[in-house]
């Protein structure tokens, strides 16, 4: 399965996450405002380059789950 | 409109404050606690002959905690204003004290003669027929009657009582039950005509569950009440509304991008309880900080996610940890027992308390639910089975209380049944619904006054017509 990133967001920043996100060339990703994620296909992007925005919580890799 | 009704529109206030106590705690422990928290000394009911005092002993004091009930009465003052919210962050509920009124309310000349009336009564009938003696046996009237043709898991949780002198009331109704599973089987005779709001987060296939796991979660948590084909009650919040989030694929797997965007789909759709029969293996401590975060910010807005906290035991040799995402101290994680509430043999445990506690436990062994067509119904095991049984009864509780998020999390474990096994793997212990007391009436076995054998005789003797 094609893995990706899973970011959360502080409370109030998602545009602004979404938006600097967009300035590195993520133009699809998936805004879930009801939890403050944002999850963008894998890419090439480095976990620390995505850490570092401002308004990022926390960035993780998508994991596999099962029944 | 009635001057009745107007009355009845507003809401008085006596200026005090009624504290339902943590279940289970006693007087003394929650006197200490009450004065650590906010400074008020209260008084246990105990203090008085008889449990009996009135508004001027209540006035003497700060409150009174009344020993049976587990509720405080506290009058108003600035330090319980100041200390709500701590009350809650200690298990308690703190409500106004609302001033209430006798239906039909009689004035004091009225009362009095009612009064005088039904005492005449009861004195004739003592005479009579002497002193009523409540000699009706209980215990006798255990009964299965309600419970004929239910799941074992349904009576172990009262959510089908065992007992003659319980029942419930509750089955969901108003309340939305999200399930996050394979999807669901639309086919499925048993939920003809019951609207679903589905949707798929799995790319190329359709909510339409071709696995079955999604609709046996879905039957346990929302089934009927009662089906012609089943061979018992399987359903719990049968009333409740349904919201199918297919997460994981027809073969039973999926990511975390799709789970979290099943639980954004739920609480977008204001979904009050989330069931999550899944899981993603995990080694050592620690959680999914997203995770956490989406779940913390979910009981905020008054979603309760349920999550299994997996099956990769093999006990009594091998305890596995709570997996993902039941790790997560924000999501309730479920353990599975069986029909002896013994603990599951593949039920996780909660090796790391901080990182990923068993919280509750739920009957998840030779579980009966629906399944998808055409083998239509089937028993099943695992912590997955175990998790729809609890997310159900949280819809029950909801449905009872109105409580949402956190504190429906607080009553559903302050209201579990006490297990004899270690916390590590049942937490606070088998679920339990919400039930009410049966009204019993007696049964009329006296001779009636009118025949008594004391009075054999009719002193005035028949009234006969008399033709001449």
């Amino acid at each position: 399965m094609k893995m990706k990133w899973l970011i959360s967001v502080k409370d109030g920043m998602m545009e602004r996450v979404t938006e600097e996100l967009g300035k590195m060339g993520i133009k699809n990703a998936e805004k879930l405002d009801s939890i403050g994620v944002i999850i963008i296909a894998h890419g090439d992007y480095k976990i620390t380059d995505l850490k570092k925005i401002d308004g990022v919580l926390n960035v993780e890799e998508e994991r596999d789950l099962s029944i | 409109m009635s001057k009745n009704l107007k009355k009845e529109e507003k809401v008085e206030y006596t200026g005090r404050y009624l504290v339902l106590l943590p279940e289970g705690s006693n007087t003394s422990d929650s006197i200490d606690q009450i004065s650590s928290i906010s400074g008020l000394n209260l008084t246990s009911s105990l203090a008085f002959e008889n449990e009996f005092f009135t508004d001027k002993d209540l006035a003497k004091t700060d409150g009174i905690v009344l020993d049976k009930l587990g509720i405080a009465i506290v009058n108003e003052k600035p330090e319980i204003k100041m200390s709500i919210s701590s009350f809650g962050d200690n298990d308690m509920i703190v409500e106004k004290e609302r001033v209430v009124y006798a239906i039909g309310m009689l004035d004091e000349s009225t009362q009095n003669y009612v009064e005088g009336y039904r005492d005449a009564v009861n004195q004739m009938t003592n005479v009579l027929v002497g002193t009523e003696v409540e000699d009706y046996n209980y215990e006798e009237q255990q009964s299965e009657v309600e419970s004929v043709g239910a799941t074992w898991g349904l009576k172990a949780t009262n959510v089908v009582p065992t007992s003659f002198l319980r029942y419930n009331p509750y089955n969901g109704a108003g309340i939305k039950v999200a399930i996050l599973d394979t999807g669901f089987d639309f086919n499925h005779p048993d939920f003809a005509g019951r609207p679903v709001v589905h949707q798929s987060f799995i790319t190329g296939e359709s909510t339409q569950d071709g696995h079955g796991h999604g609709t046996h979660c879905t039957g346990t948590a929302c089934g009927p009440i009662s089906s012609p084909s089943a061979t018992e009650r399987y359903g719990i919040a049968y009333a409740a509304s349904i919201y199918i989030g297919k997460v994981l694929s027809n073969g039973g797997s999926g990511g975390d991008g799709g789970i979290l965007a099943g639980i954004n789909w739920a609480i977008a759709n204001r979904c009050d309880v989330v069931s999550m029969s899944l899981r993603g293996l995990v080694s050592g401590t620690g959680y999914s900080a997203v995770f956490e975060t989406a779940a913390a910010r979910a009981l905020a807005q008054g979603t309760l996610i349920i999550a299994a906290a997996g099956n990769d035991s093999a006990r009594p040799g091998v305890v596995k940890q709570v997996m993902h995402p039941a790790n997560c101290p924000s999501i309730m994680a479920v353990g599975a027992v069986d029909v002896n509430l013994n603990i599951a043999s593949f039920s996780n445990g909660g090796l790391y308390p901080t990182y990923g506690a068993v919280d509750i436990v739920a009957p998840g062994v030779n579980v009966y639910s629906s399944t998808k067509l055409p083998t239509k119904y089937a028993s099943w095991n695992g912590t997955s089975m175990a998790t729809p049984h609890v997310a159900g009864i949280a819809a029950l509780w909801a449905q009872a209380t109105g409580l949402r998020g956190i504190n429906l999390w607080k009553k559903l474990t302050s209201t579990a049944k006490a297990l004899p096994l270690p916390g590590r793997d049942v937490g606070a212990g088998l679920v339990q619904a919400p039930t009410k007391t049966r009204l019993i009436k007696f049964p009329i076995d006296r001779t009636p006054i009118l025949v008594n054998p004391k009075f054999p005789i009719d002193p005035i003797g028949p009234i006969e017509k008399i033709i001449r």
